[in-house]
């Protein structure tokens, strides 16, 4: 019996021994396993181009929205959030010099956040702007603020510049003047350089693939409570609605059935967008659907900022892989077979990933002479 | 298409090659930071009413992290219904006694992001007027607003109007009725606001 029981003791503590060991190894795996920066170096470019545009406009209204005579007056901020913990740079300006400065400041680190300038610095000031303008003006805002704030939030944690940047270009270029100095000291600080950028990659592109995920769960439960999504007709509120429409689809309601399937196909995407997309065979379909739904937000429901930007934060899903042969191919062909822009990182050159074929092959043609 | 942060180093590369596995402190550390994150990022939209009294409390707990980096959000987008919108209509009386009107959001402001952010100002007048928990809110952001409109237009007073305006249902517009139907109209007046500064 006893022998039985002890049996049974060391049964389980192998299971739970094996289940925290393979539960800590995919955690590992998912979280920390160094990852190929390029699909969130297009990220970067392409969030940085809807940020500097997202602010831009807000030059039209600048005072209106953040002046001492704004929509919101500082006080009703004040007021609204009086046991908050918001902030914003902005409150800071009390005059309109100070506030035109500030939104010029603003703006150029968005720019330089876009072509990859002192990425890491503009990285950190880009989201201290972004927080800083929805938290000044909380009544102007929607989604399209949600998804700047969640990417330039993880855009800070990655090395978002070392592809298609100005950074990146630069690297390379004193890495071609080391080398011809002194070989090893360049393959010695490209490694320690590039090992830890891999993983802060993984990170930040795994939070903002987790974030997304949440947007999605939540924006389908919380349709779970509204009557209309489930008798099919909460489709029409959207496009029927003149304030949003910028496409007339109000012929649909000759076609009651094609609102209904359209109603639940959103709700179903949005339910299972958090399991289907980490799959390798459904995350192509999901993210076909995921293109179609916001096209349509983007063409008939007159937001295409937030159509687009969920879409870049979409691009989080697509192979660096895919990213690499779309960009660096066709550049790399045109300029008849050196190195793509931005794509010789220290790291790329690096020995010390001797499992790297690709990027000792790239090595190799960037050590050739002339 | 596979994931985007499938590894460029072989399966075999465990992560006590990195720089990570040196420190296995800053792993763990790294760790329960990203478990918190999560946390929060899940507990925000939960916080959303109609809730539990847990997810109150535990949001009031990550407030400071939710609120700080401005991720206290619902994603309620077009939930629980789409509902109708809302405009503000407003009717200004200047010194000389002659009277203007206006409405916004107008959809002739262009770009269209520029439309959405005064469209989002009235949307957000709506929230607040049906929440009767934030009714001092609620007249400060009126009182604001129209303070706004009298120094934008250098008028003396202001008196505002919450439109709502209602969405035809299929069936009505397969009989004719238009998206602007008057009948589909409603106003609640806001009141009048005077010279009293802010």
């Amino acid at each position: 019996m006893l022998v039985r029981l002890r049996w049974l003791l060391e049964l389980a503590t192998t299971f739970v021994r094996d289940a925290v060991a393979a539960t800590s190894n995919a955690w590992n795996n998912f979280w920390f396993k160094p990852a190929d920066p390029t699909t969130l170096c297009l990220i970067r470019v392409l969030a940085g181009l809807m940020l500097f545009y997202t602010h831009a406009v807000w030059t039209l209204d600048l005072e209106a929205f953040f002046g001492e005579q704004s929509w919101l007056s500082r006080e009703v901020i004040a007021q609204a959030n009086r046991d908050g913990y918001s902030w914003s740079v902005l409150s800071w300006c009390r005059s309109s010099t100070a506030l035109w400065t500030m939104h010029i400041v603003a703006l150029t680190t968005f720019a330089l956040l876009t072509v990859g300038l002192w990425t890491r610095a503009a990285a950190v000031l880009a989201f201290v702007f972004t927080v800083s303008y929805a938290q000044r003006t909380p009544g102007a805002l929607y989604g399209l603020d949600q998804v700047n704030g969640l990417l330039s939030l993880y855009l800070m944690i990655g090395p978002c510049g070392s592809r298609f940047s100005v950074d990146a270009w630069r690297v390379r270029r004193v890495a071609r003047q080391v080398a011809r100095l002194s070989e090893s000291s360049q393959i010695g600080q490209a490694a320690r350089l590039g090992e830890s950028s891999y993983v802060t990659a993984n990170l930040a592109i795994r939070l903002i693939q987790c974030h997304l995920c949440v947007i999605y769960f939540f924006a389908g439960l919380s349709k779970l409570q509204g009557l209309s999504w489930w008798t099919g007709f909460a489709f029409w509120g959207g496009i029927a609605n003149q304030e949003y429409q910028t496409l007339d689809l109000t012929w649909l309601a000759d076609w009651p059935l094609v609102i209904n399937a359209l109603t639940h196909l959103t709700v179903a995407f949005e339910l299972s967008y958090c399991v289907l997309i980490w799959n390798r065979w459904t995350r192509p379909l999901v993210l076909l659907v995921a293109v179609g739904l916001h096209l349509g937000i983007v063409f008939a429901l007159g937001m295409p900022t937030f159509g687009l930007a969920m879409l870049i934060a979409n691009a989080s899903f697509i192979s660096p892989s895919l990213i690499r042969t779309l960009i660096d191919g066709p550049a790399r062909r045109s300029a008849g077979g050196p190195p793509a822009f931005g794509q010789q990182t220290p790291a790329a050159l690096s020995p010390a990933a001797p499992n790297f074929p690709r990027r000792r092959k790239r090595d190799a043609e960037f050590h050739t002479p002339g | 298409m596979i994931s985007a942060t499938a590894p460029i180093s072989p399966a075999s590369l465990r992560p006590t090659e990195t720089v990570w596995a040196r420190w296995p402190w800053l792993r763990r550390a790294v760790s329960v930071g990203l478990i918190l994150h999560l946390l929060a990022l899940v507990i925000a939209p939960l916080a959303v009413a109609p809730t539990s009294p847990l997810w109150q409390r535990s949001w009031l707990a990550f407030r400071p992290y939710l609120e700080g980096l401005n991720l206290n959000h619902g994603y309620h987008f077009f939930a629980p219904e789409p509902g109708p919108s809302h405009l503000v209509r407003y009717e200004l009386r200047f010194e000389d006694g002659h009277l203007e009107q206006g409405l916004f959001p107008n959809v002739q402001q262009q770009p269209r992001l520029r439309y959405h952010r005064h469209f989002m100002l009235s949307e957000f007048l709506n929230s607040l007027a049906i929440d009767d928990s934030r009714r001092e809110v609620f007249d400060a952001v009126t009182r604001s607003y129209a303070d706004h409109l009298r120094h934008e237009h250098h008028a003396a007073e202001v008196t505002l109007s919450l439109r709502r305006h209602y969405v035809p249902g299929p069936q009505h517009v397969t009989s004719g009725k238009r998206l602007n139907d008057v009948s589909l109209f409603a106003e609640r007046p806001l009141g009048t606001h005077g010279l009293e500064r802010r």
